[in-house]
């Protein structure tokens, strides 16, 4: 009973990604049909150019997003860690963070539209850094704790330079906070709509401006197959995430 | 301490101030101008429309009924989602802790991180709809004859198609997040404790799990649903016209062709702010009280 009621768990949540790829594979599944009448490639081959500016779009700024708000992310916090004031940037960090993206984006819209940015690509950019920057920051503060300050300190004491310090303890100690915040900056810029739609003006089309644009139109095949874009990366890097999460922690609990 | 170590330890001070101003302007700056903006925009000091300092903006928005509505709405949707997100989670872990940790169970738990808002609102309107996958079901198993008979659980005015979705999305995390405090907290050894005390199955359950659980799992729940409490997609796609969740109902406003909607537009989004605000301080004062020298995750 028990087993029963957790697979029934797991299948819920993996229905809806076998859902999404039954349907953009489907030519004709009307009501009240429960399986599409036959199968076909002709959604993924028939895409026109917008799919693949948007799916270009998508990559750019998430890996754009996601390496500079984690670098910012870190060094801010490195050293904000440390000082004095460091409990009110906490509470700061949080206002953005709790904010809903899309009021976010149009409190801020009118600063886009005089500096010429709203629609533009690099603005696009800079309201996904200035959202996701926040959050990386939240991320690197708590990782650079007294621990980690004082091992900086250690490495200092014992003479190492700056730059020695920063590239072979801190780097090397924060490897798994760095990939997990570059994860997590990648996939809410991935995920973004509210910003890229507001901000963007339906001008600068991301994969999930593209999405809704086609649920919209009740095009429910090619919204599946960019439904199926979306959540491709994050499932790739959920499944990297696991495999190497677990081998570590099988490691770690066998030499123990 | 070596002349080479101060050097190196005192380097902190300037680059500290640097990167604080650093955050401030990139981190902070632009939400308190949007702020100070949408402010000034509400009171009619600036903006297309603008006649000079008023404050009609704010009488219209609050004593809009759509306006309270929305906000006891996103406020009582987002609160019964955790609500009862917790307690799934509580329930199954109870129920299922050694099976949770299973690798393919764990690989299952993470699936709804790779789903967005938007798809998930998508996949449910497919699903919940009239002639979705539920009613084709209905159909197959004789149980209705036409779409009709279907119950409507999408854009119904109960916002059943947003709150089973906005649970689906966010029971995994709830789940992750107990299963992974139950471990932490060394609950197991409490409750062999409370079992050697004399007590019972349903003291335990209700004096030992969920009080430690609860205690540890409240600041992350309250961020939680201050985040279901500006939840967008799911509402904007599953939700209805009015009431709206305030999200939706601030775009809608800021979306309209109506140029006088804007500055009211502007006050809800004011008004929105603050109950965050208040929110965020609650969670704060809360935190400091309970343990004032850590900062929360």
């Amino acid at each position: 009973m028990k087993k029963a009621l957790l697979y029934s768990i797991c299948a819920l949540f993996a229905l809806p990604f076998a859902y999404l790829a039954l349907l953009s594979l489907a030519t004709q599944w009307f009501y009240p049909a429960l399986l599409p009448d036959s199968l076909t490639f002709l959604h993924w081959t028939g895409l026109h150019a917008g799919f693949f500016s948007a799916l270009a779009y998508s990559c750019l700024f998430a890996l754009t997003i996601g390496m500079f708000s984690t670098l910012a992310g870190f060094l801010s916090a490195q050293y904000i860690a440390g000082h004095p004031w460091r409990r009110w940037a906490l509470v700061l960090a949080y206002l953005p963070y709790a904010f809903s993206p899309v009021i976010y984006a149009h409190c801020i819209k009118f600063f886009f539209l005089v500096s010429n940015l709203a629609g533009q690509v690099t603005g696009v950019m800079l309201a996904q850094f200035i959202l996701c920057y926040p959050f990386a920051f939240l991320l690197f503060f708590r990782h650079f704790d007294a621990d980690l300050r004082a091992m900086e300190d250690l490495s200092a004491t014992l003479g190492a330079s700056r730059t020695a310090t920063f590239f072979r303890v801190l780097l090397p100690v924060s490897k798994d906070a760095l990939r997990l915040c570059f994860a997590q900056t990648f996939l809410i810029s991935w995920f973004d709509y509210g910003l890229s739609s507001v901000i963007g003006l339906g001008q600068v089309r991301t994969l999930t401006v593209l999405t809704y644009q086609y649920i919209g139109e009740a095009n429910t095949y090619l919204a599946a197959v960019t439904a199926c874009m979306i959540c491709f990366p994050p499932l790739l890097l959920l499944w990297l995430n696991q495999r190497f999460v677990f081998r570590s922690e099988t490691l770690q609990s066998e030499t123990a | 301490m070596s002349a080479t170590a101060q050097k190196n330890t005192q380097y902190r001070r300037p680059q500290g101030h640097a990167a604080l101003v650093f955050f401030l302007l990139l981190g902070v700056m632009p939400l308190a101008a949007g702020l100070v903006y949408a402010v000034l925009y509400s009171l009619g000091l600036i903006g297309y429309l603008n006649t000079g300092f008023t404050l009609q903006y704010w009488y219209i928005a609050l004593t809009s009924k759509a306006l309270w509505a929305s906000l006891t709405l996103s406020l009582g949707l987002a609160v019964l989602v955790s609500t009862v997100s917790f307690f799934l989670a509580l329930r199954c872990v109870i129920a299922l802790r050694p099976h949770l940790k299973q690798r393919g169970v764990r690989f299952s738990l993470h699936l709804p991180l790779a789903l967005p808002p938007l798809v998930a609102a998508f996949v449910s309107f497919q699903w919940l709809g009239g002639t979705g996958i539920l009613a084709r079901g209905a159909h197959a198993l004789g149980l209705i004859q036409t779409t009709d008979s279907f119950p409507v659980l999408v854009n119904d005015p109960y916002y059943i198609g947003v709150f089973v979705t906005l649970l689906l999305l966010n029971f995994p995390f709830i789940l992750l997040l107990v299963l992974d405090q139950y471990d932490r907290a060394g609950i197991t050894e409490y409750i062999h404790l409370a079992a050697t005390l004399g007590g019972n199955s349903a003291q335990i359950r209700r004096k030992v799990i969920l009080a430690i659980l609860i205690h540890r799992v409240l600041p992350t729940l309250v961020l939680y649903t201050v985040f279901l409490f500006g939840a967008f997609e799911v509402p904007l796609l599953l939700g209805q016209q009015s009431p709206a969740m305030i999200s939706v109902l601030i775009s809608q406003k800021f979306s309209k062709f109506n140029l006088a909607d804007v500055p009211v537009a502007y006050t809800c989004a004011v008004l929105y702010a603050g109950v965050i605000l208040v929110l965020i301080a609650c969670f704060w004062r809360w935190h400091f009280r309970q343990s004032p020298n850590t900062e929360p995750a």
